[in-house]
């Protein structure tokens, strides 16, 4: 059973490598002008025909730049008076994505100076 | 004798008369199980260095789809089955959930959960726990912070790490290999210094249209907010570390790790597998290889992109393994 752990997990795998597209192109994979979307820093919007560029190395270095067509995720604006919770804020960000970084470090730290402090105590 | 065995026959027939040829001019080269990792090795990774100045494209197309799958298998063969973390079930069970994960499309931060139960199941003094738990917590710290960042950065270092692995893991095997990581590191300096780009030019190694992919593609995958020429550099030295991932894996450790020092004829080398592995899941990873290797013939992209998804993984495998050494300080 154990033995077949192994090819189980290799046979099963099935994802996430991919090429990173343009800015806020990702959003729009798959999709058609005009679709909804949500940009790289997930806002809502549209996609809409763009141009994008991408090096060209196919010269060498330095690269020339290629220009192409593409579709963008193009944020929609909110509306003119509605205010965002960290603008009434006084402008502070209230996001918890600002803190996560710092949180498994945080109990990291904690944790291995528990489990040190435990570890003198014994001895 | 199995089918793989009499397949296998004929050529380590050959191989032997080829070993009782040369004997006397390269017999001491291949006797002593230091000096023959040390200079195949060093050829491995000069060969690897030629590769990149000549066919890079080459080498990033075919590497993976050829040997990835063996290395993985590697992988596993000598970082879990061989030093028998799989019998400690717990362990195992714990380490290899995150691992699927990222398998099934979770991010770095969870592919680095696979260090917690390595660290915390390790047998070693909690000091080592206490700085490996620190390490962790950075390094999730990151991995939460800058996520796609994170997953570049961990693609090119991983090919370091395995060399890292290798020489710190088997150091006692391998004395006088001195000469692997400096002429790695060497190489890697001199492509980030642009060494290549006058012999790419001058071979007409820009492009390599069999491929299906071009240098603008993988520098979008591997090098996306670097200036131009050092996206580049960045993609050759991935190219060329990453063939010496492979070499490392494929020739180096499974020389160092066998019991015997002499070189093992491919029929012992396949029962060894055999024995290591159990048939059903052996034949499975050929199947796979070989699966793999074919979609390659078909769609040459799509099959290494398919592999690369496979093969995520298999760098927090190296990474949680790493660290339970670390903190054993000892292999098994």
């Amino acid at each position: 059973m154990k033995r077949l752990l192994l090819p189980a997990a290799l046979l099963l795998s099935s994802a996430a490598w991919a090429d990173l597209p343009p800015p806020d192109a990702s959003g729009c994979s798959g999709k058609q002008a005009n679709a909804s979307c949500e940009t790289d820093d997930q806002k809502a919007g549209a996609c809409q025909q763009s141009k994008c560029w991408r090096n060209d190395y196919s010269k060498g270095p330095p690269p020339t730049a290629v220009e192409y067509d593409c579709l963008t995720c193009v944020a929609s604006s909110p509306p003119p008076d509605t205010k965002s919770p960290a603008a009434e804020a006084g402008g502070q960000s209230t996001s918890s994505c600002a803190a996560a970084p710092a949180t498994p470090l945080f109990l990291a730290a904690l944790l291995a100076g528990w489990l040190i402090r435990g570890k003198r105590r014994i001895v | 004798m199995s089918a793989v065995e009499a397949i296998l026959a004929p050529a380590d027939a050959l191989r032997a008369r080829l070993y009782r040829l040369l004997a006397p001019w390269a017999g001491p080269l291949f006797a002593d199980r230091a000096r023959r990792v040390a200079w195949l090795g060093a050829t491995q990774v000069v060969i690897a260095f030629l590769l990149t100045l000549a066919a890079p494209l080459w080498m990033l197309a075919l590497g993976p789809v050829l040997l990835g799958v063996p290395h993985l298998v590697s992988d596993a063969r000598y970082l879990v089955v061989r030093p028998g973390l799989h019998r400690r079930t717990v362990l195992a069970l714990l380490c290899g959930a995150p691992l699927l994960a990222t398998c099934l499309g979770a991010g770095p931060a969870i592919g680095l959960l696979a260090l917690l139960p390595a660290i915390l199941g390790a047998q070693g003094p909690w000091s080592r726990k206490g700085l490996m738990l620190t390490v962790w917590a950075c390094l999730s710290g990151l991995a939460l912070g800058f996520g796609a960042t994170f997953q570049l950065a961990f693609a090119h270092l991983h090919n370091v790490i395995a060399v890292a692995l290798w020489w710190w893991a088997w150091r006692e095997r391998h004395a006088r290999a001195w000469a692997v990581p400096l002429l790695a590191a060497a190489g890697t300096v001199a492509l980030l210094l642009g060494t290549a780009e006058p012999v790419l030019t001058a071979l007409g190694a820009w492009t390599a249209p069999w491929t299906g992919a071009s240098f603008t593609q993988h520098a979008e995958a591997l090098a996306p907010r670097a200036p131009p020429v050092l996206a580049l550099r960045l993609v050759l030295a991935f190219a060329f570390l990453q063939s010496v991932h492979y070499s490392v894996w494929l020739r180096l450790i499974p020389e160092d790790d066998r019991p015997r020092a002499a070189p093992r004829p491919w029929r012992a080398t396949w029962r060894a597998l055999v024995e290591d592995f159990g048939g059903v899941p052996l034949t499975l990873f050929v199947a796979l290889a070989f699966g793999i290797a074919v979609w390659g013939v078909v769609d040459l992209t799509q099959a290494r992109l398919g592999y690369l998804r496979l093969a995520v993984f298999h760098g927090y495998l190296e990474l949680a393994v790493g660290a339970l050494w670390l903190i054993e300080g000892r292999r098994s």
